[in-house]
């Protein structure tokens, strides 16, 4: 090989070299399309078919999941005795939640820290089930205790309560935070649901 | 983004003073989960809700929710469904939009354009009316829609309704000018990728998309021989990037397409010097020594070409390795654990990836399981490996209701007997014989209406008044042995008297027969309560003994029949698994021997290279 043919050859090489290293570049991902998370898949890794198959496996286990919801509150939580405890939130604007402690007949049966995830669900309108339990029957009472910010950021803490008579059959009660505009301030509220 | 999907998917709850109803507070705890993106468990409150027949007064709302629900767990078939058997005439156009926005995502995903198109236009028919605002991901879609029939002008048209700092804006950008790109558009295609580009960055899919753009905007402007452009793109992008490697390698191409093999030689020492394989320091391997050759330094060019071929060769080694791993089931399965563990805190399964880094070369394998079909697999071994596991939880769980019911059918068995010891039963007994003594003096009254007769005056009369007729009949027998007129002033008076008191008892007749009923009524009410609390017992014995034959002939023949199913379709992604990753080592070992023979070829090149220059020196020293 004559040492002056180097730079030619080695052009060449450096030109396949160049290719080459175009040629991954522009391959996955830097080229193909960029998939928005739209939260939905098809299963196209197996086919549809496939696919089918996960989601009736999931609309089966998610029956299953029912079934065994039911027969535990059945179980557990007679109607005759069952209590169950919601938080909601209307607008929340005087109050940032922190926690919801809930007193059953002066004993504490449920504590809550929310998180900020949790708090805003809260605020787009969920309600939280805090509590599901036994109480005797006759008359009862529950306190709830909010622990938060107040307005203009102050810690804040207050408690409402409710006195209800259990009957035969379920008792549900909400807390309800709400805004009190002309006060300024927030409003706790605990009331038996009918 | 959250808030506007609140919008589009329910109709956002606006509180009020009145408490709620239960029907409300079961629909309420629906959106608490669903609200915290946890889907799974806001389907199974669905579930429930529709089970307790607590739907509400607006079962509509409730059949939206359900089907929106469904679709985020998933289950889109059961979405689709859900959706289709709502009222067509019951429903408003803001439902239409919502509807017509959850197929169009299934349809978008499933690629089925035909179908997609159509629900974009149920949508924009349904916001036109409303007079609303295109959603972003509306916008996306469509994009996409006008994308794939080559429609470049209404991909814009879409794109440009999204705000700037969309992060949808983003992808829609990148695909647009991808699309043009390969369509030979190159000049727009650099506008797109500059839009992009002038994107606000803060969100981080949105940062991460601009610096995937402006790689491409760099091989743009090199492919159209501005290598200026080229350089300033990608000397602009940030050395923490995750396309740093590809940058540098590209920006080591370019420095040697310029003949600047002093940098060109730098850049892939830096590459070079990364212990991890990945796709750049491949190159860089074989990159190195060609510089070297380029800045005329013949000492060391061999030696280099010679570690880039050991280089090479152990790791074609290393790649049939893992081809043939890929065939040991137990393998995949382990592997699959590593990369849908949240964190890799398993031990073992920190040390699997440690070994895959150092094998196939961290950004060659997060490269592998970014690729859309092996992503998806792995979602759902990922969701399929959950249900297993919750599988393996429920008979034990069933153990413990088991457990429980026992305990409750103990406990009624005593109250039951308790019901014995406090007299309950005997009360009951009692209570029936009033009801019997009650009925059967009502029924008297009802066959004997008031009669000035002795028998029907003494079954009437009360105690005191029965004394006081009995002594007046005994007057009127008296009299019969008087004189005549004693007897009949006697008898007139008793007759009188007589008269008086059945007057009393016609009188009190119907307040006799109003207290009898009502004292009835009372008797029954008590007798209803007694019997209430013995059939809660009887009734929560016989529950708590059918929940544990449910148990037993329900419950488990289900779960074993899913568990089966489940393990079935965990073997099938692993399978699939397996033949794209040995699919993906293929390829690359045919890469790795591409650059091998370029190396050998360099080598054998270098050889001669030295053995002229050794001519050359005899012959130089000779003379």
């Amino acid at each position: 090989m004559d040492i002056e043919d180097r730079p030619a050859k080695q052009t060449t090489a450096t030109h396949l070299i160049c290719q080459i290293v175009l040629a991954l570049l522009l391959a996955v991902p830097l080229s193909s399309p960029a998939l928005a998370d739209t939260g939905a898949d098809t299963g196209s890794g197996t086919g549809p078919s496939v696919a089918g198959e996960l989601e009736s496996i999931k609309l089966d286990v998610a029956m299953l999941k029912r079934d065994l919801v039911i027969l535990e509150e059945e179980l557990l939580f007679p109607a005759s005795s069952q209590l169950a405890v919601y938080v909601a939130m209307d607008v929340g604007q005087f109050f940032q939640l922190d926690s919801v402690t809930v007193e059953l007949n002066g004993k504490e049966v449920s504590h809550h820290l929310y998180t900020e995830r949790q708090a805003d669900a809260l605020h787009r309108g969920g309600v939280d089930r805090v509590y599901l339990g036994n109480v005797k029957q006759g008359n009862n009472q529950l306190t709830a205790f909010f622990v938060g910010r107040g307005p203009d950021g102050r810690d804040y803490r207050r408690a409402t309560s409710v006195d209800f008579e259990k009957a035969f059959e379920p008792t549900f009660i909400e807390l309800d935070i709400a805004d009190s505009t002309a006060e300024h301030q927030p409003e706790f509220r605990a009331t038996v649901v009918k | 983004m959250k808030r506007l999907l609140c919008e589009l998917i329910f109709s956002c709850v606006m509180g009020g003073s009145d408490p709620m109803s239960i029907d409300e507070l079961t629909y309420r705890s629906v959106l608490y989960d669903y609200y915290q993106e946890d889907y799974g468990a806001a389907m199974v409150d669905v579930l429930v809700a529709e089970q307790q027949n607590r739907l509400g007064d607006d079962p509509l709302r409730f059949a939206l929710a359900k089907g929106s629900v469904a679709f985020e767990d998933g289950l889109y078939n059961y979405a689709s469904l859900a959706f289709a058997a709502l009222p067509e005439s019951q429903l408003k156009d803001v439902d239409r939009i919502r509807i017509g926005f959850h197929l169009a995502r299934v349809r978008h995903r499933q690629q089925d354009w035909g179908q997609l198109a159509v629900e974009l236009d149920k949508v924009a028919d349904a916001q036109q009316a409303l007079g609303m605002d295109t959603h972003p991901e509306v916008s996306y879609m469509s994009a996409d829609l006008a994308l794939q029939n080559g429609d470049f002008a209404r991909a814009g048209e879409a794109i440009d309704l999204m705000n700037d700092d969309e992060p949808f804006r983003g992808y829609a950008l990148f695909n647009l000018g991808v699309a043009l790109r390969d369509a030979q558009q190159l000049s727009d295609s650099v506008d797109i990728f500059r839009l992009l580009e002038a994107m606000p960055g803060k969100d981080p899919q949105v940062r991460d998309l601009k610096q995937r753009g402006r790689l491409a905007l760099a091989h743009l402007s090199k492919s159209e021989s501005e290598s200026e452009d080229a350089k300033a793109i990608l000397e602009d992008l940030p050395t923490g990037s995750r396309y740093r490697d590809a940058a540098l390698a590209a920006y080591g191409t370019l420095a040697m397409e310029q003949k600047d093999y002093n940098l060109a030689a730098r850049i892939w020492l830096t590459l070079k010097q990364d212990e991890k394989w990945h796709t750049s320091n491949a190159i860089a391997h074989l990159g190195f020594p060609m510089a070297l050759e380029g800045m005329s330094e013949p000492r060391w060019v061999l030696t280099h070409y010679q570690s880039a071929e050991r280089e090479y060769g152990q790791r074609l080694v290393v790649l049939q390795g893992v081809q043939e791993r890929a065939g040991d089931s137990a393998w995949v399965r382990r592997l699959a654990q590593a990369v849908t563990t949240t964190g890799v805190e398993e031990k073992g399964l920190a040390a699997l990836v440690e070994e895959w880094d150092h094998d196939i070369g961290r950004e060659e394998w997060l490269e592998w399981l970014a690729a859309e079909d092996v992503n998806t697999l792995l979602r759902e071994w990922r969701s399929l490996a959950d249900i297993s596991a919750w599988l393996g939880t429920v008979p034990q769980t069933l153990e413990a209701f088991a457990q429980v019911s026992v305990k409750q059918v103990e406990r009624t068995r005593e109250l039951r007997t308790a019901l014995a010891d406090e007299k309950i039963l005997a009360r009951r007994a009692e209570l029936e014989a009033q009801i019997a003594g009650i009925d059967q003096r009502l029924g008297w009254l009802d066959a004997n209406q008031p009669t000035q007769d002795s028998g029907w005056m003494l079954t009437m009369a009360s105690a005191q008044q029965r004394t006081k007729i009995e002594s007046l009949l005994a007057m009127l027998v008296q009299a019969q042995s008087m004189t005549d007129s004693q007897s009949v002033q006697v008898r007139e008076r008793a007759q009188r008297l007589l008269g008086i008191v059945f007057y009393e008892l016609a009188n009190e007749y119907p307040d006799q027969r109003w207290r009898l009923a009502r004292q009835k009524q009372a008797v029954f009410t008590a007798l209803a309560d007694v019997d209430q609390s013995i059939d809660r017992v009887q009734t929560a014995e016989q529950a708590y003994v059918g929940s544990v034959g449910l148990r037993s002939e329900h419950y488990l023949p289900r779960v074993e029949s899913l568990s089966s199913r489940v393990t079935q379709a965990m073997q099938t992604r692993e399978l699939a698994l397996a033949e794209h990753l040995q699919s993906r080592m293929k390829q690359e070992s045919e890469r790795i021997e591409q650059y091998l023979f370029l190396t050998r070829v360099a080598i054998a090149q270098a050889s001669d290279q030295l053995a002229l220059s050794d001519e050359h020196q005899t012959d130089l020293e000779s003379e």
